[in-house]
């Protein structure tokens, strides 16, 4: 579903990603791990037709996304680390306004559901944006990437600034979502969560895929182990 | 998808204190302006009116008196404005809307309110013309600077573009929404207008209907060339900031500084003559003769009166002017209005070409100022310009001359050299109807404009171009 064949981008002198191949299947959960600037963001950039790339392909669903950056963007919905929503609106609103961007229609009830399953309080539903904390507007975030029934998902640091409850709420629906079949890529420093809820994991350093692993594979803290030896390099 | 963006542009924008604010300012300030413009209106068409009336009763009514001095009491014409000049009142203010029409003499017209007027009226009135056409772009870039700079700060336009939209379609949303926006501002105006027009003023106009829609059909092509620009400045700017900066100083351009330029270095370019300098250019041609003109106009005064005066004792078979059967002397003063009136028309026709040329120059800043040329449209169609006003003076000066013909007229037949009293009244003052004034037709009106629409379309063109290529390149980091 997401496939990376030899991704490389390049910002003159810096290399940002270094012929980078990757696949994400329906079903499965990839997370992303390295250090600052080892090139994650860059690659979900490179997914979500933000960037260009110097060579090879970034495709979704078979398709070479700067080939054809909208037809690929109906199958994947995008959680980043920040959420930024429109403050003049509530959340309701707000969700009403992406999903129907994303192409799909729901009656209030059904946003209602998506905002409620999310953890967002019914208080905060009719609330404006403004009053809103971060972890709120990462609920709604959610709730956005739910609506699209998207067959892939791209999350950049989801669960930044959720609570512990939220975070645990979240790797459920995440788990949900795999189990329906949907290819998700999450780019995380949270190795914890990573080895929750993650199919597979690998580990970036310097623009590189240096390691890849099975989730089922390894303890959480051969995890740890190995995320902090490639760290040392 | 396309009015889903619309609609939430809409939402977010009226939501917006600041919006709140502006659009409450300027919905203020266009009532003032309204209010101010038919009050002026109403007030000078009335005096006009009254003046033009009195006018014609102190002609017709005056003592008898022989019909050549008849013509030194003279009369006034008044400048009647169309029924659109509450909303756009052009050049009225600098130029004079009275002029006394006299024997033996041209006069320039009077009474401009400029001059009655403090250094504040450099400014210019408060018009519906003149916020819509300074104001109203103002308020455009305070509504649509960071529509795309800013969504690309806090960080929603990455949300967006990651849906698949198309920064076409978030364009031609954007551009709606904040358009339904807008017309907040303009259906009352439209509205207002319509009911002045229809209910409110005292004049006719020919044509009411279709200028109304004209001036906004203008008024509406300027206002998009506005909102293309600002959304695409927007489009290309990396932050909010910076767009604002760019657009405010191109806003101060175009309605303060280049207007102001433009008429200046129009002024240097194809200069004006001077009062004095005129009238004694006139005088001396008047004296020595027109050079290059045909006939006796080319001659000294000296020589072409007597000329005349030979053609007529042949003409009447006689030796000498006391046995003319006609009055020499008032036949002698006529030769001397037509001769003047033909070498005026001349040196008022340099001094309308002048006008003309300084016109057209100012009015080729347009391109890099799209509010002068909607400016000059605006003016043409309301009837405030300087077409209307040259009408006005040349109309004025036919009246005179046939004033005086009339006058004159009346001498050379009833009186003789021998038997040169002749006192006259009403029956022979009735003989000069009073003075009306027919405004140009709309085509009139437009004639000369072409440049002014050709640039104000291109300004929309060219506008809408930029903005498509602005969101075609548009980045979402």
């Amino acid at each position: 579903m997401l496939e990376a064949v030899e991704l490389r981008k390049e910002y003159g002198q810096n290399v940002a990603i270094k012929g980078l191949n990757l696949s994400v299947g329906p079903g499965e959960i990839y997370c992303m791990l390295g250090a600052n600037g080892a090139g994650k963001t860059t690659t979900v950039n490179c997914f979500l037709g933000f960037i260009r790339p110097t060579s090879g392909r970034a495709m979704i669903n078979g398709i070479d996304v700067q080939e054809n950056p909208i037809e690929t963007k109906k199958y994947i919905a995008y959680i980043p680390e920040n959420v930024m929503l429109y403050k003049n609106m509530t959340g309701l609103e707000n969700l009403r306004y992406f999903s129907r961007l994303g192409g799909h229609d729901y009656e209030e009830a059904e946003y209602r559901r998506l905002l409620d399953r999310c953890g967002l309080q019914q208080a905060a539903v009719e609330q404006h944006i403004g009053g809103y904390s971060k972890g709120m507007r990462q609920k709604v975030g959610i709730a956005i990437a739910l609506a699209k029934q998207a067959k892939a998902i791209l999350l950049d640091e989801p669960t930044s600034g959720l609570d512990p409850k939220s975070s645990n709420e979240f790797s459920e629906l995440l788990l949900e979502l795999k189990g329906s079949g949907v290819a998700i890529l999450m780019v995380t420093h949270d190795l914890f969560r990573a080895k929750e809820t993650g199919t597979r994991l690998g580990i970036m350093r310097q623009g590189e895929l240096v390691r890849e692993m099975n989730a089922d594979e390894v303890s959480h803290t051969e995890v740890e182990q190995i995320y902090l030896q490639e760290m040392q390099y | 998808m396309i009015m889903e963006i619309a609609r939430k542009e809409f939402v977010c924008l009226i939501r917006d204190g600041r919006f709140k604010w502006a659009i409450g300012i300027m919905f203020l300030l266009l009532v003032t302006s309204f209010v101010t413009g038919y009050q002026r209106y109403e007030s000078l068409h009335s005096i006009r009116e009254a003046s033009q009336q009195k006018n014609s009763e102190q002609w017709l009514n005056q003592d008898r008196k022989n019909p050549h001095t008849a013509a030194h009491f003279g009369n006034y014409a008044y400048k009647p404005q169309g029924p659109l000049a509450f909303f756009d009142n052009g050049i009225t203010n600098y130029a004079g809307s009275v002029i006394w029409l006299e024997a033996h003499k041209t006069n320039f017209a009077q009474n401009r309110p400029a001059q009655d007027n403090g250094a504040v009226s450099r400014f210019g009135d408060l018009t519906p013309a003149m916020i819509l056409q300074i104001l109203l772009p103002l308020l455009i870039i305070l509504m649509g600077f960071s529509a795309f700079a800013g969504e690309r700060e806090s960080g929603t336009l990455r949300q967006v573009m990651s849906l698949g939209v198309s920064s076409r379609a978030l364009l031609l949303g954007k551009l709606l929404g904040t358009s339904a926006a807008i017309a907040l501002i303009i259906v009352p105006v439209v509205a207002i207008t319509t009911l002045v027009l229809g209910f409110g003023l005292p004049a006719d106009s020919s044509h009411l209907g279709e200028r109304g829609l004209l001036l906004l059909g203008f008024y509406l092509i300027y206002t998009l060339a506005f909102l293309l620009l600002t959304l695409g400045v927007s489009a290309i700017s990396r932050t909010s900031k910076g767009a604002l900066i760019t657009l405010i100083s191109f806003w101060a351009m175009a309605t303060f500084i280049l207007p102001k330029a433009a008429a200046d270095i129009s002024k240097m370019v194809v200069p004006t003559p001077t009062y004095s300098e005129f009238y004694h250019l006139a005088r001396q041609t008047s004296l020595k003769g027109l050079e290059g003109a045909k006939g006796l106009l080319a001659l000294p005064q000296g020589r072409h009166i007597e000329i005349e005066r030979r053609n007529l004792l042949k003409k009447y078979n006689v030796k000498s002017v006391q046995d003319l059967p006609i009055y020499w002397v008032a036949y002698s003063m006529q030769i001397m209005e037509e001769r003047d009136y033909s070498i005026y028309q001349k040196f008022l026709g340099d001094l309308r070409r002048i006008f003309f040329r300084q016109e057209a120059m100012q009015d080729r800043f347009g391109l890099v100022s799209p509010m002068i040329s909607l400016r000059s449209l605006s003016m043409a169609v309301a009837g405030t310009g300087l077409v209307d006003q040259e009408r006005f003076n040349q109309t004025a000066q036919d009246f005179r001359i046939g004033m005086i013909r009339a006058m004159n007229g009346e001498l050379i037949e009833n009186t003789t050299m021998k038997d040169p009293l002749y006192i006259g009244g009403k029956e022979v003052f009735s003989k000069v109807k009073p003075y009306q004034y027919s405004e140009p037709t709309l085509s009139e009106s437009l004639e000369g404009q072409r440049m002014n629409i050709a640039i104000l379309l291109a300004w929309a063109i060219v506008s809408a171009v930029f903005a498509f290529v602005a969101v075609n390149r548009l980045r979402v980091q």
